[in-house]
C-alpha cells in the first residue's frame, strides 16, 4: 500500500485533539439551560432536563468527527498497487538538461547524468544541452548505449550557440516532453556554474529538479527554488528518482484506475455515512 | 488542488466517475423523515409550559430547541461529500498505448540521393531532389507511426543510428532534417546498415520488429553482404522491406533488392515519384496497422480532493458550532 498525500494524514492531529478534548469536557448540556437554575436544580436532574430539552448529546459530534477523519484519510488518498497494470508509451519521461559552459568541463555533469540514467534505465530519458540556447541530443529513449554514446560526446565548443542561459534549457526540455505527450515528466537540470541567465517560466506540469555539487549548493539554493525546482546535491540522487516514481504512480492511477485499488472511493463512502447521520432528527420537546 | 503533477495535461473536459452516486444527495431527505428520532438515554422531557417559557427566556434556547446552528455546514458539507464521492474528473490529453512494435527506418544518404530526378504528378517540368522527396514522406511516415517505437538509420558507406527507437515519434521525424546527403560517405553499403539494424533490433524487448530500407542505388561497398545481413535481419526475427527510390531503378538493382526483402521476411516496393512514394508507405502502414482511434485512452484527472476538503471544513464549523451551543 501507498499513500498519494501523505501530508494530508498531519490534520488527523486537530481532530485526535477535539476527541481528546470532547472526552474529557464535563456533560453537554449540564449549564446549558438559561436561568438560575443551579439553585433549584440539582446538576444530575439538570443535564437530564437538559438533554430532554434539546435532544442533544455528543452523537452528532462525534459522528461529525468521524467523517472527517475519513476525509483525511480520503485526503491521503492510500492506494494497493496491482500487478500487471498496463503501460502507456507517454506514461513518464525525463530530460536531463547538461549545461555546457564555454571553457568548463562537463565530466561531473556527464557522471551524474550516467548516474540518473544507470539509476533507472527503464525510464525513457532524453538529453538537452544547453549553452546559450537549448538543443536537442537525444530523444525520450531506454537505449542507454545510445545516451551514453552522446553523453561522451558532449562538449561546450560543440554547442552552436555559445554563452550561459540554463533556464532556456529547461524551456527547451519542457517543450520536448510537450510534444512528447509525457504525463509525468522531470527535466533535470545539472548546472556547471551559478545561476545565470534569465529564469525560466512556470506552467509547463513537469517537475524540476536542479542537481549540484556541494561547492555551487549555496549559489542555487535560492534560484532553484523560484524555479520552482528541488535542489539535490550531486552525492544523492534518490530525492530525483522519488519525485519521478510518486509522480508516475500518481499519472498510472489517472490514466488507468484499474492498475490500483484506490481507498479514496470506499473512504469517501464511509464519511458520507457518518454525515448521514448528521440528518437524523432530534427527540427535542 | 489536482491530484498529483499533472496539472499541465490538462483539457477542459469534465466527467464524473461514478454519477449514479449523485443520487444518494436526496438520502438525508429520507434519514428524517423515516429514521426514529435521536432520544439521548436518560433525558427527561420537560412540560410544555416550561419549553414555551424557555423559549421565551432566551435565544440560546431557542437555538437549542430548534436544533439549526449547524444545519448550513451540514447541508453544505453533505453536497461536497457526495460530489467528491461522484468522482469529478477532468481530463484530455491521449495516452498511447504501446503497439509492441519497433520500427527502423534505414535512408540512403549516399550522394546520388541528391539527384533532382523527383517528378511530381502534374507539374513534369519541376523536378525534385530525391532525399527532399524522402525526407518528407519518412517524415509524415515517422510521424504517423504513433504506438510505435521508431529509430532512424543513416547510411551511405558507413551505417549510423541516427535517432534511437522512441516512442516520441515527431521527435524521431524531426530528426530527418539533421540528415545531410554524403556525410556517412560516398557510396552504399546496404549490409551494414542491415546490419546495424539487426543489432539494434536484436536487444529490443520481443515483438514486432520491422525494418525498412529507402535506398536509390545498387550495394556498392562494404565487407558485409547485404544478403548474409538479410539471413541475420531474418534470424532475429526482423521483417525487412526494401523501397527502391529513384526516378529510375535498374532491373538488376530492383532484382537484387527483392531477393534481400525476401529473404529477410518482407517485401520489396519501387517508388519512381514522390505520389508512389506515399502509395508505398501507405502499403507498409498497412502491414503494420496502428491501433483504431476509437480505442484510444484519455487521461482522466481527478479533482474530488477540493470538495473533500471544503467537506472537511464543513464537519469542523459544524463541530465547533454543535459546541459552542452545547
Amino acid at each position: 500500500m501507498s499513500i498519494v498525500a501523505p501530508l494530508a494524514l498531519l490534520l488527523l492531529i486537530p481532530v485526535a485533539a477535539a476527541i481528546l478534548l470532547f472526552r474529557n469536557s464535563g456533560p453537554l448540556g449540564s449549564s446549558g439551560l438559561p436561568g438560575d437554575w443551579e439553585r433549584l436544580i440539582d446538576a444530575p436532574l439538570r443535564r437530564r432536563l437538559a438533554l430532554g430539552l434539546a435532544g442533544r448529546d455528543r452523537t452528532r459530534i462525534w459522528l461529525a468527527l468521524a467523517a472527517a477523519a475519513f476525509l483525511i484519510l480520503a485526503l491521503a488518498r492510500p492506494v494497493l498497487e496491482r500487478d500487471g497494470a498496463p503501460d502507456y508509451a507517454n506514461l513518464a519521461g525525463r530530460v536531463l538538461v547538461i549545461e555546457m559552459a564555454p571553457g568548463v568541463d562537463p565530466a561531473p555533469q556527464r557522471r551524474i547524468a550516467e548516474r540518473l540514467i544507470d539509476a533507472w534505465p527503464d525510464m525513457p530519458t532524453a538529453i538537452v544541452a544547453v549553452a546559450g540556447a537549448g538543443f536537442d541530443v537525444a530523444p525520450l529513449t531506454t537505449d542507454r548505449a545510445h545516451l551514453l554514446r552522446y553523453l561522451k560526446a558532449l562538449a561546450p565548443h560543440l554547442m552552436p550557440e555559445r554563452g550561459r542561459r540554463p533556464g532556456a534549457g529547461v524551456v527547451h526540455a519542457e517543450a520536448l516532453l510537450a510534444r512528447a505527450g509525457v504525463i509525468a515528466g522531470q527535466i533535470v537540470l545539472l548546472p556547471a556554474l551559478a545561476p545565470a541567465g534569465p529564469r525560466p517560466g512556470g506552467g509547463g506540469g513537469a517537475l524540476r529538479a536542479v542537481i549540484v555539487p556541494d561547492a555551487l549548493r549555496d549559489d542555487w539554493g535560492n534560484e532553484a527554488a523560484a524555479w520552482g525546482a528541488a535542489l539535490v546535491e550531486e552525492g544523492d540522487v534518490t530525492p530525483v528518482l522519488t519525485a519521478l516514481k510518486d509522480a508516475c504512480r500518481d499519472a498510472r492511477l489517472s490514466a488507468a484506475p484499474g492498475s490500483a485499488l484506490d481507498l479514496r472511493s470506499w473512504l469517501t463512502g464511509a464519511a458520507a455515512l457518518c454525515w448521514l447521520g448528521l440528518f437524523r432528527r432530534r427527540s427535542a420537546a | 488542488m489536482v491530484d498529483g503533477a499533472l496539472g499541465g495535461l490538462i483539457e477542459p473536459a469534465i466527467g464524473l466517475a461514478r454519477p449514479w452516486a449523485l443520487l444518494f444527495i436526496v438520502l438525508p431527505l429520507a434519514v428524517m423523515r423515516l429514521a426514529p428520532p435521536s432520544s439521548p438515554p436518560g433525558a427527561l422531557s420537560p412540560p410544555p409550559g416550561v419549553v414555551g417559557w424557555l423559549f421565551a427566556a432566551s435565544g440560546r434556547a431557542a437555538r437549542l430547541v430548534a436544533g439549526a446552528p449547524g444545519a448550513l455546514p451540514r447541508l453544505l458539507g453533505w453536497i461536497s461529500v457526495i460530489v467528491a464521492l461522484a468522482g469529478p474528473e477532468l481530463g484530455g490529453a491521449a495516452l498511447v498505448s504501446p503497439s509492441g512494435r519497433d520500427v527502423l527506418f534505414a535512408i540512403d544518404l549516399s550522394a546520388s540521393m541528391s539527384e533532382q530526378d523527383m517528378v511530381t504528378e502534374g507539374q513534369p517540368e519541376s523536378r525534385s531532389e530525391r532525399m527532399a522527396v524522402a525526407r518528407e514522406e519518412v517524415g509524415r511516415f515517422l510521424a504517423s507511426r504513433e504506438g510505435d517505437r521508431v529509430g532512424l538509420i543513416g547510411f551511405a558507406t558507413d551505417a549510423y543510428l541516427i535517432s534511437p527507437l522512441t516512442h516520441d515519434v515527431s521527435a524521431a521525424a524531426a530528426m530527418l532534417d539533421e540528415l545531410t546527403v554524403g556525410l556517412p560517405g560516398r557510396r552504399t553499403d546496404l549490409g551494414q546498415a542491415i546490419g546495424l539494424a539487426a543489432q539494434i533490433l536484436r536487444t529490443a524487448p520481443k515483438g514486432e520488429r520491422m525494418l525498412i530500407v529507402l535506398t536509390d542505388g545498387e550495394a556498392n561497398a562494404g565487407d558485409l553482404g547485404a544478403l548474409d545481413a538479410a539471413d541475420i535481419a531474418a534470424a532475429a526475427g526482423i521483417s525487412t522491406h526494401l523501397i527502391g527510390f529513384a526516378g529510375e531503378v535498374e532491373p538488376k538493382n530492383a532484382a537484387f533488392m527483392r531477393e534481400i526483402a525476401e529473404r529477410a521476411n518482407g517485401a520489396y516496393h519501387e517508388a519512381r515519384d514522390p505520389e508512389s512514394l506515399a502509395a508505398v508507405a501507405a502499403e507498409i502502414e498497412a502491414l503494420a496497422p496502428l491501433a483504431a482511434p476509437e480505442a484510444e485512452v484519455r487521461l482522466k484527472v481527478g479533482w474530488s480532493a477540493p470538495f473533500l476538503g471544503f467537506g472537511l471544513l464543513c464537519a469542523g464549523v459544524f463541530v465547533w458550532l454543535e459546541r459552542r451551543d452545547a
